[in-house]
């Protein structure tokens, strides 16, 4: 599980690394269309990735919260209403 | 306000612990060119940038600096994790365990320690981007100069990204100065600083 929590978690960073360059080429050219076409697809696929990934493996930010199942548990510990941002290996450790 | 997200702009996962060469790449950290002064630069000249447009790039960016924090502090204490009293010795790094262990704290490579006074804000947008453009180019230096002390290329990955990042970044902060330029006058950019000066024809 921790490999394709692994996997997810990098295809997120790519997509999330190319809308964040795209935000900062049209803070300073804010009518390209090509750009703003290309914001738009990354950030549908930034937010689509984004949710499947909270609700297998936990929260990215703290509002995400419940929202699914708590990092690294199977089904059987799952509860709803748990507080699972403390969960989970933080980013330096490396690993994701 | 800020949101944290729970991530690494770039992924750093290094196997072989290097104290020295930690030492070194902590002057990204809190050294003259690195990350923290990057951040607070950008996200203090902000108040006095007169353009929205360049107000919110200065915001893109500074917080992408913290980004970069996180990228230069996860190389560092990975690069410092589970040390040996042998391998603090033997690595010189002394002086730095007996005030802060293996913890991350921003200084230069030198020892010194982070300070405000590694960066501007003048209060003047001209003066200000024209510092931005070359902070970028001092912490590209940086980090090619970091690429020359080390072959690990677990280390040297996550180092040529934040490298190609200032690159981008430089290119931004040349735009933003000529949107600023463009609303004055463009035979004497210096006649007035629009965010002091009352009526010098910025919007």
């Amino acid at each position: 599980m921790m490999k394709e929590r692994h996997a997810m978690l990098m295809k997120i960073s790519e997509i999330g690394f190319a809308l964040y360059d795209l935000i900062l080429f049209l803070d300073t050219h804010p009518e390209d269309e090509k750009a703003f076409s290309l914001f738009e697809e990354y950030n549908k696929k930034y937010r689509e990735l984004r949710k499947e990934y909270v609700t297998l493996y936990g929260p990215l930010t703290a509002s995400d919260v419940n929202t699914g199942r708590p990092c690294g548990c199977n089904e059987s510990r799952y509860r709803k209403y748990t507080w699972t941002w403390g969960e989970g290996p933080m980013p330096w450790e490396g690993g994701c | 306000m800020w949101i944290y997200e729970k991530r690494l702009e770039y992924p750093v996962n290094i196997k072989d612990p290097d104290p020295r060469l930690a030492q070194a790449i902590m002057s990204q950290l809190g050294g003259p060119d690195g990350e923290l002064g990057a951040s607070m630069r950008y996200l203090n000249q902000r108040y006095s940038m007169p353009q929205a447009e360049v107000a919110g790039l200065l915001t893109d960016i500074g917080t992408e600096e913290l980004a970069h924090l996180e990228i230069v502090a996860a190389i560092i204490y990975q690069l410092t994790r589970n040390l040996s009293m042998k391998e603090i010795k033997e690595a010189g790094f002394e002086p730095y365990y007996v005030d802060h262990t293996t913890g991350v704290w921003p200084m230069a490579a030198s020892g010194q320690p982070f300070s405000s006074a590694q960066f501007q804000c003048t209060g003047d947008p001209i003066a200000d981007l024209y510092e931005d453009m070359a902070a970028e180019q001092k912490a590209r230096k940086t980090y090619d100069n970091i690429l020359r002390l080390t072959c690990d290329p677990d280390v040297c990955d996550p180092i040529r990204f934040l490298r190609a990042r200032e690159v981008v970044h430089l290119q931004r902060f040349g735009e933003g100065l000529r949107m600023v330029q463009e609303q004055l006058d463009s035979r004497n950019y210096y006649m007035c600083n629009p965010s002091f000066d009352k009526d010098c024809g910025c919007k």
